[in-house]
C-alpha cells in the first residue's frame, strides 16, 4: 500500500495507522525475504499491538510488538534473566541510550528527533523499545532491529558469559 | 649456551626435582628417595642422538623399478610436491618409502598430535602435508587433528596402514579396525586401497581432491597387500602416467556478468567491505586484493584460520576496527569457505552479500547473498581489479580508521590495568608486552611467524598482536575449537618456517612464538621433545592459571568444582627443560619481557625451543574482581576464530 503511493508520487505525511502498519510489516517481510529472519510470522493483535515473531539472534524466537497509533516498537523480554537493579540492567540502560549520541555516525545513530529508545528491565527480562515520533515508523521499525543487532554486538564483547548462560554461545 | 652450562642446568632440575619429589613424597606421607648426590652427579645429559645428524646428511637412495606400492605411492608425492610428513613409526612401508624420496620427515610422540603439526603446516603454507599413523589405536589417536583439518579446510594426506585383505573381518592379529568410515564426515575424500596395481592411479584420485577446489583432509589406508606389494616395471602399474594427465591446474573463472553486477554494486555502496578468508590464502590472492582494495578504496577484515593476506598496517586494515563493522552496507566474502551464521559476523541486518567462491553448491548457505560469484578467488579478484573504477569512500575509511583507534585505546587501557595486577601475570601484559617484542622492537615486525592459541589467553593475546604479511599468524584451534593441539601446531610452523616453504619463505630458520594455555599444553606438552629433538627454535607461551577456561561456570559448584581445575604453581618450564628445552618461570608481570628475551636468545643460539611458564590465576576471569575478566569477541576481524 505504501509502496503504491509512492509510485503515484503521492506521500502522505501522515500515514494513517493501517498505513503504518503495512509499512512496518513489508519492512519485516523484506528482512525475512532476504533470510535474515527465519520462521517469521505475524500473530493475532491484542489492544492494538501487532506481535511479530521470527528467529534471528540466537536459537530462541524474539517477539517484536509493533502500535500503529503510538508508533512504539518492543522487542518483548528480548534479554532473559536480567534483574531490574542489577549491574547488567545497568550497562544496558547506559548502552542503549547510548545509541543516540551525536558522536555516533548518522547510520548508526537513534535519530532523537525521529525516535526515542530506552531499555528496561523488568519482572527478571530486557525489553528494549523505541517510539517513532511524528509518523516516522519505517525509521523506526528500521533503527529498532538494528538496535538488537548492537544490543547482542555489545554483549558478546562486553558480557560473554551472560551469552553464554542465556543464548547456548560457546564458551570457547 | 653452552653444552656444560646446558648439563649444569640440567643438573639443578635433577636436583630441585629430587627436593620437590622429596617434598611431594612427605606431603603425601610415602617417604620416597630420590636419587643420591653421587647418582644425580653421574645422570647422563639430555643429548640428540648421532643418528639425527646422520640422516641429516645420509644420501638418499636411488629408488627405481622394481619398487614396492609404497615406493610408488612416495614417488607420486615427491612428485606432487607433499611438503613434509610428520607421523609416529607404524605404517612403516608408506612413511619410510616418503621419507627415502627426500620429503622432509618428523616423528613425534603422538599420532594425534603430528596430525595437527600437518594441519598447522598446511596453514602456514598453502601446501600438502602428510601425516601418518599406524593402523588401529595409532589411526584413531589422529581423529582430533583430521577434524580439526577439516574444519579449518587444510589439505593434509592422512595416511594409516590398515588390516590385511586377507584377514579381513577375522580380527586376526591386533590393532583391527575399519577406518575409513570413521573420518567420514571430516574429509574431503578417502579410499582403502584394495587393487596392488591401482595404487598410483589413486594418488592421483588423491591429489586431485587435494589440489583443486575448497581443501579438506585426504585419508588413505594401505593394507600391506598394497604397500608391499612388488613391481617390477611400470607395465605392472595401471594408469601409471605423471601429474600432468591426471590433473588440470586450471581454476574456474568468474562469469564476466557476475563481475558487472558486482562493480555495479560496488558503486551504489557508500560502505563496502572485503572479507579475506582461507580461499585468499590458498589461491594465494593477496595481490590481487590488495589491488581491488586500493583501487576503490574498500577496507579488508579477515577471517580464517590463517591471518595476514592483508597487513594490519594498511590504512584499508579494518582488522582491529570492531567497531566500524556494523556501519558496512556491502560486504564482499571471499573464500569464505567456513560460513558463519546470522549474528555470527557483527555486520548489520541491512548489509547486502557478495560470495566469492569456488563452490556453487556452498554459496547461499547461512547468509542470504545479492550475488555469489563461482570462481577461484584469484581469478575472481583480479577480474574485480581490472573492472572495478576507481572510486573513493572517504567518510567510511576516516570512521574504519576512528574505530582502530578506539579499539587501541581499549587494548591500552587494559594494559594498564592489568599492570596493576602484581602478584601474577595478567593476561593484557603478555599480549601486550609479546606484541611490543614482535612488532615494536628491534625485529623486523613481519619477521616471526605466530601461533595463536589457546583460549581464555587468546582473547587478550589476539587484541594486541598483528600479522604484517601472508601466513604470519596461525589462528589457533579455529572451527573446530579443539583444545590443546598448539604444542603439535608449534611443530608443523616452525618445520615450515625451518624449511622456508610457501610464504615463509623469507623469514626461514627465525624463530616461532606459539601460545597456549595450561589446560591445552596438557594435551600435547609431551612435543617439547619433538621439537628439541629436531632443534626446532620455538618459544611456547604457557599461560598458566590453574584451571581449565571453564572453572568460571563452575565456580559456585562445590561438589564438582575439582573438575575443573589443576594444582596450583604446576612448573610447565621444568617439564620443558625434561624434555631438552630451554624453560623460564615467570610469576611477576616486571618478569616476563626478560624471560621472552632470554627464550628468544636460545633460540636464535641454539635452534632450541623454550617453555615459557606464565604464572596467572584463574581469578582473572571475574570480571568484578580483576577488571576487565574474561572478555568478549565479534568477528570477523583480529578477535575472529570460530569462521
Amino acid at each position: 500500500m505504501y509502496r503504491l503511493l509512492r509510485l503515484c508520487n503521492v506521500v502522505a505525511r501522515r500515514l494513517t495507522p493501517e498505513q503504518s502498519l503495512a509499512v512496518v510489516r513489508e519492512r519485516l517481510r523484506a528482512y525475512a525475504d532476504r533470510g535474515v529472519f527465519r520462521g517469521f510470522s505475524e500473530q493475532s493483535p491484542v489492544a492494538g499491538r501487532h506481535r511479530f515473531r521470527f528467529s534471528w539472534l540466537g536459537t530462541q524466537p524474539l517477539f517484536l510488538h509493533y502500535t500503529p497509533t503510538t508508533g512504539a516498537f518492543v522487542f518483548r523480554n528480548l534479554l532473559p534473566n536480567v534483574a531490574s537493579r542489577s549491574p547488567l540492567s545497568r550497562d544496558l540502560r547506559a548502552f542503549v541510550s547510548g545509541r543516540a549520541s551525536p558522536r555516533l555516525p548518522a547510520h548508526r545513530r537513534v535519530d532523537r528527533r525521529r525516535a526515542r529508545i530506552r531499555c528496561v528491565a523488568s519482572r527478571g527480562s530486557a525489553s528494549v523499545e523505541l517510539v517513532a515520533t511524528r509518523n516516522h515508523h519505517e525509521y523506526g521499525v528500521n533503527r529498532v532491529v538494528n538496535l538488537a543487532h548492537e544490543i547482542f554486538l555489545y554483549l558478546q564483547t562486553y558480557q560473554p558469559e551472560y551469552m553464554w548462560e542465556n543464548f547456548d554461545a560457546p564458551q570457547e | 649456551m653452552s653444552r656444560a652450562k646446558h648439563e649444569n642446568s640440567r643438573r639443578r632440575f635433577m636436583k630441585q626435582a629430587v627436593l620437590g619429589a622429596g617434598a611431594t613424597a612427605a606431603t603425601l606421607g610415602t617417604g620416597a628417595a630420590g636419587l643420591s648426590a653421587a647418582e644425580e652427579e653421574d645422570a647422563p645429559p639430555i643429548r640428540v642422538p648421532a643418528e639425527f645428524e646422520t640422516a641429516r646428511s645420509a644420501s638418499l637412495p636411488d629408488v627405481d623399478f622394481p619398487m614396492t606400492g609404497a615406493q610408488v605411492f612416495a614417488r607420486a608425492c615427491k612428485e606432487e610436491g607433499v611438503a613434509a610428513l610428520f607421523c609416529c613409526p607404524g605404517n612403516y612401508s608408506v612413511i619410510h618409502a616418503i621419507s627415502d624420496t627426500g620429503i622432509p620427515t618428523y616423528g613425534g610422540r603422538h599420532e594425534g598430535s603430528l596430525c595437527h603439526a600437518a594441519d598447522a603446516f598446511s596453514r602456514v603454507t598453502g601446501e600438502v602435508a602428510a601425516t601418518s599413523g599406524t593402523e588401529g589405536p595409532g589411526f584413531t589417536d589422529m581423529i582430533c587433528g583430521v577434524a580439526a583439518a577439516n574444519a579449518a579446510r587444510s589439505p593434509i594426506l592422512v595416511l594409516a596402514s590398515n588390516k590385511t585383505i586377507f584377514a579381513e573381518d577375522t580380527e586376526r592379529g591386533i590393532q583391527d579396525a575399519y577406518q575409513q568410515p570413521t573420518t567420514e564426515g571430516m574429509r574431503k575424500w578417502g579410499k582403502r586401497l584394495i587393487t596392488p596395481a591401482r595404487v598410483h592411479e589413486y594418488a592421483g584420485y588423491a591429489f586431485r581432491q587435494l589440489r583443486s577446489g575448497v581443501p579438506k583432509p585426504v585419508h588413505l589406508d594401505f593394507p600391506a597387500e598394497i604397500a608391499n606389494a612388488r613391481f617390477r616395471d611400470a607395465s605392472e602399474i595401471e594408469y601409471f602416467y605423471d601429474k600432468t594427465k591426471y590433473r588440470t591446474e586450471t581454476k574456474p573463472h568468474p562469469d564476466p556478468r557476475a563481475i558487472d553486477q558486482a562493480v555495479a554494486m560496488l558503486r551504489e555502496a557508500e560502505r563496502p567491505i572485503l572479507v579475506s578468508s582461507n580461499g585468499v590464502f590458498y589461491s594465494k590472492a593477496w595481490d590481487a586484493l590488495r589491488r581491488v582494495a586500493e583501487r576503490a578504496q574498500i577496507p579488508v577484515v579477515e577471517s580464517g584460520a590463517t591471518k595476514g593476506q592483508f597487513p594490519a598496517d594498511h590504512a584499508l586494515s579494518a582488522d582491529t576496527a570492531p567497531g566500524a563493522l556494523a556501519s558496512a552496507d556491502l560486504v564482499l566474502l571471499v573464500g569464505q569457505y567456513c560460513m558463519p551464521t546470522q549474528g555470527e559476523f557483527a555486520f548489520g541486518p541491512d548489509t547486502k552479500y557478495i560470495r566469492i567462491d569456488p563452490s556453487a553448491e556452498d554459496i547461499g548457505r547461512n547468509l542470504p547473498i545479492d550475488l555469489g560469484i563461482v570462481s577461484d578467488e584469484r581469478a575472481a579478484l583480479e577480474a574485480l581489479a581490472d573492472a572495478v573504477p576507481q572510486m573513493g569512500h572517504d567518510a567510511w575509511v576516516a570512521e574504519v580508521a576512528s574505530a582502530r583507534a578506539e579499539f587501541e585505546a581499549e587494548n591500552a587501557q587494559y594494559y594498564q590495568t592489568g599492570l596493576g595486577y602484581t602478584d601474577a601475570v595478567h593476561p593484557a601484559v603478555i599480549g601486550k608486552e609479546l606484541a611490543d617484542f614482535l612488532h615494536a622492537g628491534s625485529l623486523p615486525r613481519d619477521r616471526t611467524t605466530i601461533v595463536q592459541g589457546g583460549y581464555g589467553i587468546a582473547r587478550y593475546t589476539r587484541r594486541y598482536l598483528r600479522s604484517y604479511r601472508p601466513a604470519q599468524i596461525m589462528n589457533g584451534a579455529y572451527q573446530y575449537g579443539a583444545i590443546g593441539p598448539d604444542v603439535g601446531y608449534t611443530i608443523g610452523v616452525t618445520a615450515a618456517v625451518q624449511q622456508g616453504t610457501g610464504p615463509q619463505a623469507d623469514y626461514q630458520g627465525h624463530p616461532v612464538i606459539a601460545i597456549t594455555g595450561d589446560a591445552g599444553f596438557g594435551y600435547t606438552g609431551m612435543e617439547m621433545e619433538t621439537l628439541s629433538k629436531y632443534r626446532l627454535p620455538a618459544v611456547v607461551i604457557v599461560y598458566n592459571n590453574n584451571a581449565w577456561g571453564t572453572w568460571e561456570g563452575q565456580r559456585n559448584n562445590q561438589v564438582g568444582l575439582p573438575v575443573h581445575l589443576f594444582q596450583e604453581n604446576l612448573r610447565y618450564d621444568k617439564l620443558g627443560e625434561a624434555l631438552g628445552a630451554h624453560g623460564e618461570y615467570v610469576t611477576k608481570p616486571a618478569e616476563f619481557r626478560p624471560a621472552l628475551e632470554r627464550a628468544y636468545q636460545v633460540a636464535l643460539d641454539e635452534s632450541r625451543p623454550s617453555v615459557v611458564n606464565v604464572q596467572a590465576k584463574k581469578e582473572f576471569w571475574l570480571r568484578d574482581q580483576y577488571a576487565p575478566g574474561f572478555l568478549g569477541k565479534i568477528e570477523p576481524g583480529v578477535l575472529s576464530y570460530y569462521h
